[in-house]
């Protein structure tokens, strides 16, 4: 079996010896540091590389060991995938600049940088296998990295919200597995493909099965994406976490379980699987639910990093609604959303971190006034803050623009319409604090801006939010080529 | 405190434990066990030895540090191993035709999976052995100090 190229395999491989090197190297703090940055910088550049051959090649297969897919693991490399790869790749790299150049929140750094690196490697490899068992280990591995970079900050805050998400996500995962056994029981292959073709076959002759697994699938993905009633561990966990392990774990942890299950979807289950089971209308109910929630749960809050993570909660449900409208536009806007929202909250949370560190508040009604003495910093905070909100000219507009002439596609003019309410209630929770940061009464902090290493990444990410908004044309290609995918 | 009967026991038992863990983990391929089994049963040697012997003084046991490096080098080994079938013109982890795979039932007979065994062996023993020492130190305190 000769594979054209390494590259899929090479992304989790560095991004593994990275996280066991740089556990080893606690004595050696400053090759720590560098050996974490190359390995998210390489493993960024060998993406790039990745997607450029997906867009010229198309979908790239690997087979794993030599053996031929129905036996051996086989990775699938198609659009979703690169795109999924480069955004991670790209984001997770402008996390750990932060992660090494920010203000100091853990005790083991190396450790930290360790599970940072292990995270991002599990995310890479659930998206970019073809292997149903092989995406299971993936799921724990990231699960338990995900809990593990919460609870190293070491407040008692930080262990209670870890060890619930320990809990809920442990039953995420154990739901996953058994959906896994069942397909695996009708289907005998754990390849996707396979499971596909399979399918076909035998689907008709154990309806009861495939609703089984399905249903158990949805909830396992759900609870670890947050979907609005299994939501519940998600405010304290990403509040409470380390800034940069909260813009992690806001900014793409979440969404890849949503990629995984689309996945999952298309090249495993079918999309016939659709029009069988209600999945779409689930999809619509909750995540028309959460959109409103999120946003309303939002505004009562006082604490700025409480107040992010319910906004992730509104924001997981545009994804899901884009998926559940089920068409060409709204599909691309979902998948666009993934993007804009991994980088636009990852810049909140960032810049929130950075507004708390500085100034020693992390209360929104503290904030007053801090504009003028930190006004970098809080450009950065605006400017995210426009894009959720969806001003024109920022990506999260984009986005939000395609789901609502999604919905029009669909005929729904009721999403629409909410998409548009829920930009409103976005401005009732954004708006007040950027106005009273700028136009408030002067605040007796002596906070200001902090060193340029750490304002870099709030730089890049703005930067990222401004190109994505005025120049959306650079990512169409591939967003459109997995629209295509999915709706075939 | 001192126990003759426990430190002679120790002693006999001790070497018995890792000639068998040592059993268990080389002849993962061939028979039941393998490198969870063996690296456990091997730790567990080790944590008897420091149970045994006087583990509150540093000098008796496995360092702290050892131990990681057998849990990060264990990993480390594995994916060696998976690079070699790369730079042979193969797949990652691939085994066949990079590897001597020896006649069938032998020890020798499993290419590259003997050597996986062996290092993931080192990680589990490591890990195992590491938790131990994180349970008797009560991990660490607010400035990072053991």
């Amino acid at each position: 079996m000769v594979n054209i190229t390494h590259t899929p395999v090479l992304i989790v491989v560095l991004l593994l010896s990275g996280a066991f090197v740089v556990a080893l190297l606690s004595k050696y703090l400053q090759v720590g540091r560098f050996i974490f940055l190359l390995t998210a910088a390489m493993v960024l550049l060998l993406s790039t590389r990745l997607t450029f051959m997906v867009l010229e090649y198309g979908t790239i297969h690997y087979t794993l060991g030599g053996w031929a897919p129905p036996f051996g693991i086989e990775i699938v490399v198609d659009a979703f995938a690169a795109f999924s790869s480069l955004v991670i790749a790209g984001v997770s790299a402008v996390i750990f600049w932060f992660a090494v150049f920010g203000p100091r929140e853990v005790n083991n750094e190396t450790g930290y940088y360790s599970l940072l690196l292990l995270l991002t490697a599990a995310m890479h490899g659930m998206v970019l296998t073809g292997d149903l068992f092989n995406l299971f280990v993936f799921v724990e591995i990231s699960s338990l990295a995900a809990i593990a970079i919460i609870a190293v900050k070491g407040t008692g805050e930080s262990i209670e919200a870890s060890f619930r998400y320990l809990v809920l996500s442990a039953l995420g995962s154990g739901v996953v597995l058994f959906s896994i056994a069942l397909i695996f029981m009708i289907s005998g292959h754990l390849n996707m493909s396979y499971i596909h073709d399979a399918l076909v076959i035998t689907a008709g002759q154990y309806p009861l099965n495939i609703v089984l697994a399905v249903g158990f699938m949805l909830v396992g993905f759900a609870v670890k994406a947050a979907l609005f009633p299994l939501h519940v561990w998600l405010p304290d966990a990403h509040s409470n976490a380390p800034t940069a392990s909260s813009a992690l774990l806001s900014g793409l942890v979440v969404k890849v379980y949503i990629i995984a299950f689309m996945r999952i979807v298309y090249l495993a289950l079918g999309i016939p699987i659709f029009e069988i089971l209600p999945i779409r209308q689930i999809f619509l109910v909750l995540a028309s639910i959460a959109i409103i929630m999120g946003s309303v749960f939002a505004m009562v809050q006082d604490n700025i990093k409480r107040m992010l993570a319910y906004s992730t909660i509104a924001q997981v449900g545009y994804i899901f609604l884009g998926v559940g409208l089920f068409n060409q536009r709204a599909v691309e806007g979902a998948v666009f959303h993934i993007l804009n929202h991994a980088i636009m909250k990852s810049l909140l949370f960032l810049s929130a971190g950075v507004i708390i560190h500085q100034s020693g508040h992390k209360k929104i009604s503290e904030l007053s006034g801090l504009g003028r003495r930190i006004p970098f910093t809080f450009a950065a905070f605006s400017i995210g803050a426009l894009s959720m909100v969806g001003i024109p000219g920022t990506a999260g507009f984009i986005s939000k623009l395609y789901l609502a002439l999604g919905a029009l596609d669909a005929g729904q003019t009721l999403f629409a319409i909410l998409i548009l309410i829920s930009s409103l209630l976005n401005a009732i929770y954004y708006f007040p604090i950027i106005i009273a940061a700028y136009f408030g009464k002067d605040s007796p902090l002596d906070a200001r801006d902090p060193a340029w290493a750490t304002q870099l990444p709030l730089v890049v990410l703005s930067l990222g939010v401004l190109f994505f908004g005025l120049f959306p044309s650079i990512a169409i290609p591939l967003v459109r080529q997995t629209a295509q995918l999915f709706i075939k | 405190m001192h126990d003759m009967i426990l430190e002679m026991i120790a002693r006999l038992l001790i070497p018995m434990i890792q000639l068998f863990g040592m059993y268990v983990l080389f002849h993962g391929h061939l028979s039941p066990g393998g490198s969870f089994s063996g690296g456990t049963i091997i730790a567990a040697s080790l944590i008897f030895y420091s149970l045994v012997f006087r583990f509150s003084e540093r000098k008796h046991r496995l360092q702290h540090d050892t131990s990681l490096l057998f849990e990060g080098g264990g990993a480390l080994l594995y994916i060696v191993v998976g690079l070699v079938g790369i730079f042979f013109g193969y797949s990652f982890l691939t085994n066949r035709g990079v590897f001597p795979l020896g006649q069938a039932g032998r020890l020798w007979s499993s290419g590259m999976i003997a050597i996986i065994t062996v290092g993931l062996g080192g990680k589990v023993a490591g890990t195992i052995f590491t938790l131990f020492q994180e349970l008797l130190e009560g991990g660490t305190d607010t400035d990072g100090n053991h």
